[in-house]
């Protein structure tokens, strides 16, 4: 298989790791470890869920454009994202119907996520720009890709709680 | 004044994250969630300081900063950018434009305020409230001491229940406790090992969070050239060990703005009580001094018409306390109060020996003064 992104392959994990690994002990004091990392090349068919589960689930997605383009989707249940929001804000009990925190929240996450995870990539010269964040619900749903990009799945745990940041990156035009 | 920060983010999240972050402080925090609102809330809010994220929908923060710095009248505010977006070029850029820092996202709480901190005073809420605490108000005061005999002595030394004394033994103990919980008093042994006393009297001044905590070192009475050094270094008081508690009270009481009245005086069902301890000091004489004419004037407010000046636990009646019993008698002559004095037949013989109050009555009891 051959990779769009002539970066190895260890220092792209290690990139992504790093990134969710800042925010997470940074924004939440909490522990994170990577369980597993897939790799693969997209076409332009539907893409599979990297994280299946009947649970609702959320997505957060930040893109990032420029001498390279990507976008970068946080997939994990409503119930992780719930806690998460609690953490990030030092609140108590939140009602999981509290959509619009959490999605800010979650948002804000994967903001901060994908900004390091890009601050890396401009400083190995694929300079390129955050876009703003975006915010999925659903239980069952599926990453159309227009164009062929390589795909990257890191599969966290974060204290027994599973979730899923999913990579699609390809060069610039 | 309180200061003012202008956050510019277009996440709730953050702007909720900044906000509680500074709750300890008097800086009034108000808001913008893009760059357009930045620019109408810094007009109308004239801020101290704006902290600016750059990715955000409508006008992002690169445009707002650019507007922002080519408005004479609102050029002169600092900017500090707080985004995830630290790409080497656009740092280049925003910082041809001018700004005073760069907080990348994700943050600590510590990293805020300490940068803010840079950039304006920061002051904690606790010294700018307006009303004082009282001496029977909660008080964390931090104690770093490694040897547990002085530690107990400190934990059942002090007469006020709601003061809490957290013994901690190291420095990086103190660093923690400091950082978990605001302390209003902090009281280094400067026995410590290594002379770490006084690196953490440095490491707390250098925190904007503990810029303005009174910090006292505690050290051996005969040991005057540690206290000079103390002193060089710039802690807030010196306490000296044995430790003499009443004397701590009040320098604690002092450090900390305590409204220290409540020892003195007392509104009781119609008349003002106001009581002097048996030995007082200069100090104690001009601290009750110092909230006389406050407290008849709020007597007069209540509608009362007594004042009584209880002296009967005094040790001997000397002029510094004639000097302030005369000026308490001149206030409630001018309000017009009636003033009686307290006391007992000794206290009635002293004031006999001294021109300025040889005419007083001495009442044996508050009630039989009441009475009459």
């Amino acid at each position: 298989m051959s990779k769009l992104i002539l970066i190895p392959e260890e220092e792209l994990v290690g990139m992504m790791v790093s990134a969710v690994q800042d925010v997470f002990t940074t924004m939440l004091s909490m522990q994170v470890d990577l369980d597993r990392h897939e790799s693969s090349m997209t076409s332009e068919e539907s893409v599979p869920p990297a994280y299946n589960s009947n649970n609702p689930m959320i997505a957060a997605n930040v893109g990032f454009s420029g001498k390279i383009y990507g976008m970068v989707y946080l997939c994990m249940e409503a119930s992780l994202a719930l806690k998460l929001t609690q953490q990030l804000l030092g609140m108590g009990e939140l009602e999981p119907s509290d959509h619009e925190m959490v999605n800010d929240a979650l948002g804000e996450l994967a903001n901060m996520t994908v900004g390091g995870f890009k601050n890396q990539l401009s400083h190995k010269g694929y300079s390129c720009q955050l876009t703003i964040p975006s915010i999925l619900r659903g239980t069952n749903f599926s990453v159309e890709s227009t164009s062929q990009s390589q795909r990257e799945t890191f599969y966290f745990d974060t204290e027994g709680n599973a979730f899923v940041a999913d990579l699609f990156i390809r060069l610039g035009d | 004044m309180s200061k003012k920060c202008l956050t510019v983010d277009d996440s709730k999240a953050v702007r909720m994250i900044v906000k509680k972050a500074f709750t300890d402080f008097d800086l009034e925090i108000c808001e913008g969630t893009n760059g357009v609102e930045g620019l109408a809330a810094a007009s109308k809010e004239n801020p101290d300081l704006i902290l600016l994220d750059i990715t955000m929908p409508v006008m992002d923060g690169i445009e707002m900063l650019t507007k922002l710095k080519a408005d004479n009248s609102l050029k002169h505010i600092p900017v500090i950018m707080l985004t995830a977006e630290a790409g080497k070029e656009t740092v280049l850029k925003i910082a041809k434009i001018g700004i005073r820092d760069y907080i990348v996202k994700p943050f600590s709480e510590e990293t805020l305020i300490e940068k803010v901190g840079r950039v304006i005073d920061l002051r904690p809420i606790s010294e700018t409230q307006e009303k004082r605490r009282k001496l029977t108000d909660p008080l964390n005061i931090m104690l770093v001491e490694d040897k547990p005999a002085i530690a107990e002595q400190f934990r059942t030394g002090f007469s006020y229940p709601s003061w809490k004394v957290n013994v901690v033994s190291s420095t990086g103990e103190a660093i923690d406790t400091a950082q978990e919980t605001q302390q209003d008093v902090v009281i280094i042994s400067l026995s410590l090992p290594h002379d770490s006393g006084i690196e953490l009297f440095r490491i707390l001044r250098s925190n904007p969070r503990h810029k303005y905590t009174p910090i006292f070192a505690l050290i051996v009475k005969t040991d005057t050239h540690e206290q000079a050094r103390a002193q060089d270094t710039g802690f807030t008081n010196i306490v000296t060990k044995p430790v003499d508690f009443h004397e701590l009270e009040t320098k604690i009481a002092n450090a900390a703005n305590l409204d220290t009245s409540e020892k003195y005086f007392m509104f009781d069902k119609d008349y003002l009580l106001i009581s002097l301890p048996e030995n007082p000091s200069n100090h104690s004489i001009n601290e009750v001094n110092g909230f006389l004419r406050e407290k008849i004037t709020k007597a007069v407010d209540n509608g009362f018409r007594k004042v009584v000046v209880d002296v009967h636990t005094l040790e001997a009646l000397n002029m510094n306390v004639v000097k302030f019993m005369l000026d308490a008698m001149k206030y409630c002559q001018e309000l017009t109060l009636k003033c009686y004095v307290v006391g007992n037949e000794r206290i009635d013989q002293e004031a006999k020996a001294f021109e300025e109050s040889k005419g007083w009555k001495v009442f044996t009891s508050v009630e039989a003064a009441l009475e009459t």
